[in-house]
């Protein structure tokens, strides 16, 4: 064990070695000054407060929770069901839970014995009735397989084999699976029985096997690349031959056409999902961006979206990387195939049952949160019906409310389209939690209804998200949906198009953001100044400043009507730097 | 409760400093940024000891709050290096070759941040798993857990036998 933590420790130290403390001690006093001065003059001023704003969103992201899997199109022959992911349990142990495909109702799946086990990897059959995992334990590795209700787990293979990554063939009589780095990709019988290797390993470490739907290969990732190669061990071909490249954990889709991989290119610490043919053509970007790093992709059985693993946290999104939202915390997610008329799942939005109070089932919603602050007095609807925005921290499954909340597990924005107290929909897309809270709304677009501003974050620049509500109260397709960027954006300024719109203000070492807006309320547009200014000490003559005009469609995306970034000496004023006052009708600066 | 003056600023810049700022480097992608954070939070730590204040360890509230500022600058600084790059701007990672780099720093990259967080200061920084769980908020058996995920990801991408078998007997 030490000789690994000692081989682990000279790797990445040799990546990184440590810095020249030359000068730190003067950069340190310089801030610690620069923190005096803003203290004084902040004194009794400086509310850290956060809100989100609503703005219409055209991309519909926030439909965590929402009911049913409307957007989803089924195939023929089979539609999605349930998820099975995995989880990190407080007493160290991993385990595999189950939801709905919309989030709701998690439940155990396993039961790791006592000690440091961990079960991981699951794979659904292609009927949608057993579950195949891998079990970590002090014995090794083994493949075991559990009915989809938790019941008659058994285990398949020999812990000396370290058999791990189990993949179904598609007509469910064969699993794949990977031996760490000892045996290389191998398929047995789905008993356990008839063991044989496809792919050996020599030196390497070939993993993350899947099928082909027809059957007849094999994907799976070596040293950095794709490969394909058949189930009998031969026509083996390197798909993606990208020796600075790095690509990984491969999954094919259910039609055949695409198979999605992770894939980190230049070390600034992205890591993107792509698909590519399985001929090694036609590589197609997914997701990535400001959303890296994306770990792993595996596709809906109808094909038609892929769950996404980030920031332990399971996301879902069309292929072309469009729809990207959150599901739910947790790890290695895979979705259930449901043939046809087996069974079929109802989610609803009933708020749960708890034997005590808790704040987030106390105002509706179908999940505990913790920390709840709210704002009222929101027309969202434009026609005097006055509601109110909640902010909290869901509760993890441990169920302890976490001292300070992580992004892992997502923060949630609730909001009460009538008045009544009962939270109507909900989002859980703030990044940040540390104060955030509703705070304010305004009519952005103009269209007679207001927008909700949502701080996420904190320290001295707050963090605004915009959300509005799209469809009618009436027939209940009313929703909260966070805006997006338009195409194409102000990528410069940070501003990806379909990426969550984010606003800031304030300023702290190394940057200042300004918020300012013109023609409000008739016709606004909304600048947002971004300006980045060199590290302090010498060489610090200009700063790097980025202009970014919005305007925001109803029921739609803020559209950037103006965009610009250059570089300006330190001595001259940042255009547009107010620092107060109310832009559109938000005083971001309050 | 820790005494921080100007002696025990300037020790600490010269014996924790460089490595914390090496080490958060590989969470936050750039070494500016990281020298940056931890700058940041030791004058925090300075001013907030200055105003009464109490603070028990100044490593680990210095390690706690640069993480953070980290995590909150990511896509700040990716925006900046954007906005860099676009005027041909000078800004470059130090010392080691794009070889050297490849491949740990690719599967680095590939890791949630937390496990990412968590392989840093356990094998980067030397801190124990007890100190790895408080730095990161999180109990032990999540530290475990988050470091079983982050060593078999990391073993299977290096292809490291000896680390993934160590990894299969679960020890972290």
């Amino acid at each position: 064990m030490a000789r690994l933590d000692e081989r682990m420790t000279r790797e990445l130290r040799r990546l990184e070695p440590p810095a020249d403390p030359a000068g730190a001690y003067e950069r340190v006093v310089a801030k610690r000054e620069r923190r005096r001065i803003i203290r004084r003059a902040q004194h009794g001023v400086l509310a850290f407060v956060v809100v989100v704003g609503t703005v219409a969103g055209v991309f519909g992201l926030n439909r965590v929770f929402r009911a049913g899997t409307d957007a989803i199109v089924p195939e023929e022959t089979v539609e999605n069901g349930l998820i099975a992911y995995t989880v990190n349990r407080p007493d160290g142990q991993i385990q595999i839970f189950v939801r709905e495909a919309d989030g709701t109702n998690p439940r155990a799946i396993t039961d790791p014995p006592a000690g440091e086990t961990y079960d991981s990897d699951p794979a659904w059959s292609p009927d949608g009735s057993t579950i195949a995992f891998a079990r970590s334990n002090a014995h090794g590795v083994s493949v075991f397989v559990v009915d989809a209700d938790g019941r008659n787990q058994r285990e398949l293979t020999d812990p000396s084999l370290s058999a791990q990554e189990p993949a179904w063939s598609p007509d469910g009589s064969m699993i794949a699976f990977s031996t760490g780095c000892h045996d290389g990709i191998m398929v047995m019988r789905a008993d356990g029985t008839g063991v044989r290797s496809v792919v050996p390993s020599e030196n390497d470490c070939p993993g993350s096997p899947t099928w082909s739907p027809d059957g007849t290969s094999l994907a799976f990732n070596n040293d950095g690349e794709l490969f394909v190669v058949g189930v009998d061990g031969t026509d083996l071909r390197n798909l993606t031959n990208t020796s600075q490249v790095y690509e990984a954990n491969p999954a094919w889709s259910p039609d055949g056409d695409r198979i999605a991989f992770v894939r980190a290119v230049d070390g600034d610490g992205s890591s993107e999902i792509w698909t590519i043919s399985p001929t090694g053509t036609d590589l197609r970007f997914v997701a990535g961006g400001e959303l890296s790093p994306l770990f792993s992709a595996v596709w809906s059985p109808d094909g038609q979206y892929l769950l996404i693993e980030h920031d332990e946290a399971v996301f879902r999104a069309r292929p072309d990387g469009s729809d990207f939202q959150r599901l739910f915390a947790g790890f290695e997610p895979a979705w259930q195939p449901l043939p046809r008329g087996i069974t079929e799942t109802t989610p609803t939005k009933t708020p749960a049952t708890s034997p005590e109070p808790e704040a987030g089932l106390d105002i509706g919603l179908a999940f505990r949160m913790c920390d709840v602050s709210s704002m009222g007095g929101i027309d969202f609807l434009g026609d005097g019906t006055r509601g109110s925005a909640w902010t909290g921290i869901p509760v993890p499954d441990g169920g302890i409310c976490p001292k300070l909340a992580t992004p892992a597990e997502g923060y949630g924005v609730a909001v009460d389209f009538t008045g009544d107290g009962t939270a109507d929909d909900w989002s859980r897309t703030i990044d940040y939690c540390m104060a955030c809270g509703p705070w304010d709304a305004t009519d952005l677009n103009g269209d007679g209804t207001e927008e909700l501003i949502v701080v996420g974050q904190l320290w001295s620049v707050p963090d605004y998200g915009v959300y509005v509500v799209t469809g009618n109260l009436a027939d209940g397709s009313a929703r909260l949906e966070r805006v997006r960027v338009a195409a194409p954006g102000h990528p410069e300024a940070g501003y990806e198009p379909g990426a969550f719109l984010t606003l800031s203000a304030g300023g702290d070492a190394g940057i200042s953001d300004y918020i300012s807006c013109q023609g409000y309320p008739d016709s606004p547009v909304l600048t947002q100044v971004k300006s980045f200014h060199p590290p302090d000490g010498p060489g610090s003559e200009t700063r790097t400043v980025s202009i970014t005009r919005f305007v925001f469609e109803s029921g739609g995306p803020a559209r950037v009507v103006g965009a610009e970034t250059f570089e300006q000496p330190t001595d001259q004023p940042v255009p547009y730097a107010n620092q107060g006052g109310k832009a559109c009708g938000v005083d971001f600066f309050r | 409760m820790e005494l921080i003056d100007e002696v025990a600023i300037r020790e600490f810049l010269h014996t924790v400093y460089p490595r914390l700022v090496g080490g958060l480097s590989l969470v936050a992608g750039s070494r500016a940024a990281a020298e940056d954070a931890v700058q940041e939070a030791v004058a925090r730590a300075w001013e907030r000891s200055e105003r009464g204040e109490e603070i028990a360890s100044l490593t680990a509230w210095v390690t706690t709050v640069s993480l953070n500022l980290a995590r909150s600058r990511m896509r700040r600084v990716a925006a900046e290096r954007r906005a860099r790059s676009r005027l041909g701007s000078r800004e470059r990672s130090p010392s080691h070759s794009p070889e050297d780099r490849v491949d740990v720093t690719r599967a680095l990259a590939t890791l949630p941040r937390r496990q990412r967080e968590a392989t840093v200061l356990r094998f980067y920084l030397g801190m124990d798993v007890k100190e790895v769980a408080d730095v990161l908020g999180m109990s032990e058996g999540a530290a475990k857990t988050t470091l079983f995920r982050a060593r078999r990801a990391l073993s299977r991408a290096l292809g490291d036998s000896d680390l993934e078998e160590a990894n299969d007997r679960g020890e972290a």
